[in-house]
């Protein structure tokens, strides 16, 4: 029976209690792990899409050479009875076979994923092998513990024992769902920081007068750009056309315009102010 | 006379070929405008039966037949559609002095004493396009040769067609003109 303490139930999350150290540990919990679910999402789309594009041969060799470090790995004895012949030579030797001369970047980062994919394996392993110790304890204590079960005493010891077990699991279990919680409520307010943020910033963006004025611009500029240019065109082909009409009556080249009467250039200003000069 | 480059031509005279883009574009809206109305105008009077009901109506009057071809002759047509064109550059020219081509193309007409072009200037300057065109539109040709680019139109009227944006030549398609044209001028054909 476990037995919940104040303490426990006071760290449990209940509605209207906000502790900003709580709030910011499931903030930042919660941004990791959406960032690590979304990030693991692409790669393993880029992963795919990068095995789609290389051509057949290319995809065998490099399964034939994962294949045979694997079996390097799977053949490595983390005790040994005996040191391995030259460790790693079957993997410099396939290297060799893949490139004519390895660079060393290349060799360290092989040797980082196959160390990787070594580590497994060991892992799996060494997990066998204390398993197998375990059991072996077990039948070794046993013959020991069944008379030390019958002395006096004993029971209230065993008793104590059980209960301080059941304790922890107890403690556990209670450690387990509410890391489940806490994992749920972070991610849901990673989320909703996320679209706040990304909602303060449209605003902002939008209420911006140097950003409505950029978007104006951006939005007039094209037919903008577009009647100048054929304003600019036209202007061109007056001087050339007037050009080529002078030269065919055999008439001097005007080399700049007769300027307007000062009140018609006065007129003209005063429909379009001159650009000011920076 | 300064010898400084001007940096744009704002208010200068506007030369011949943005005057003809201009005026090919007020034509092409006359034109769309014309013939949105015709169809609309033929499209209502269908609907509204008015052939037969005029028929209905005027059926025992004499002369009747030969008054409605009179109206919808040539005659009235012709002359709705010059009192409409007239009324189409009049009335920029005295608003604005800009109709929709010349707005595109950043012109304006002006008077020569830098005014405004009233009404009957207005009039005026559009039966001088008449003097203009007859003699093989040579008064509008006119403004190619003429120093302050004036057709015999703003001769008549006492106007001026001037830029009103701060215009400049496309220096790089002017140089490709150019060169183009020396070429053409050295190899004809």
């Amino acid at each position: 029976m476990s037995e919940n303490k104040p303490s426990d139930q006071q760290n449990t999350p209940t509605q209207g209690s906000m502790q900003p150290s709580q709030a910011l540990t499931r903030l930042l919990l919660g941004a990791v792990l959406e960032t690590a679910q979304v990030l693991f999402s692409h790669l393993r789309q880029w992963e795919h899409a990068l095995e789609d594009q290389k051509s057949p041969d290319q995809a065998s060799a490099e399964q034939e050479a994962v294949v045979t470090a694997q079996q390097a790995a799977q053949d490595f004895d983390p005790l040994p009875e005996q040191l391995p012949p030259a460790a790693g030579s079957s993997f410099l030797s396939q290297t060799a076979t893949q490139r004519a001369s390895p660079g060393l970047a290349d060799s360290l980062v092989g040797f980082v994923f196959e160390g990787a994919d070594r580590w497994l394996v060991v892992r799996g392993k060494l997990r066998a092998r204390r398993r197998s110790a375990e059991q072996r304890l077990v039948r070794a204590w046993r013959p020991i513990a069944r008379p030390v079960g019958h002395l006096p005493g004993s029971g209230s010891l065993q008793a104590g024992f059980e209960r301080l077990v059941e304790r922890g699991e107890a403690q556990v279990q209670r450690w387990a769902q509410r890391g489940a919680q806490e994992t749920a409520h972070s991610r849901q307010l990673a989320r909703q920081a996320v679209a706040a943020s990304s909602q303060v910033l449209v605003h902002s963006l939008t209420e911006n007068p140097e950003v409505q004025e950029l978007v104006q611009t951006q939005s007039m500029g094209l037919a903008a750009e577009l009647v100048e240019e054929v304003r600019e065109r036209a202007v061109s082909a007056d001087t050339l056309v007037e050009g080529v009409v002078r030269s065919l009556l055999r008439r001097t080249p005007r080399r700049e315009l007769p300027p307007p009467p000062p009140q018609v250039r006065a007129l003209a200003e005063r429909i379009h102010p001159p650009e000011k000069k920076s | 006379m300064s010898s400084e480059p001007v940096e744009n031509h704002l208010g200068y005279y506007a030369g011949f070929v943005s005057r003809l883009a201009a005026f090919a574009i007020d034509m092409a809206v006359i034109a769309l405008v014309s013939v949105s109305a015709t169809w609309f105008l033929s499209i209502t009077a269908s609907m509204l039966q008015v052939q037969q009901i005029l028929d209905y109506s005027f059926q025992k009057v004499n002369g009747y037949q030969d008054l409605l071809d009179q109206l919808a002759g040539p005659l009235v047509v012709g002359g709705l559609t010059l009192l409409y064109v007239v009324g189409y550059h009049v009335f920029f020219w005295t608003m604005t002095g800009q109709t929709p081509g010349k707005s595109l193309l950043g012109l304006r007409v002006v008077t020569v004493e830098g005014q405004r072009v009233h009404p009957l200037r207005a009039l005026l300057r559009y039966f001088g396009y008449v003097a203009a065109a007859l003699p093989f539109f040579l008064g509008f040709l006119w403004v190619l040769v003429d120093d302050r680019r004036q057709g015999w139109h703003d001769k008549i009227a006492g106007t001026y067609v001037i830029y009103t944006w701060t215009a400049r030549p496309d220096e790089r398609f002017l140089a490709r003109a150019i060169k183009s044209l020396g070429k053409l001028h050295k190899h004809p054909g």
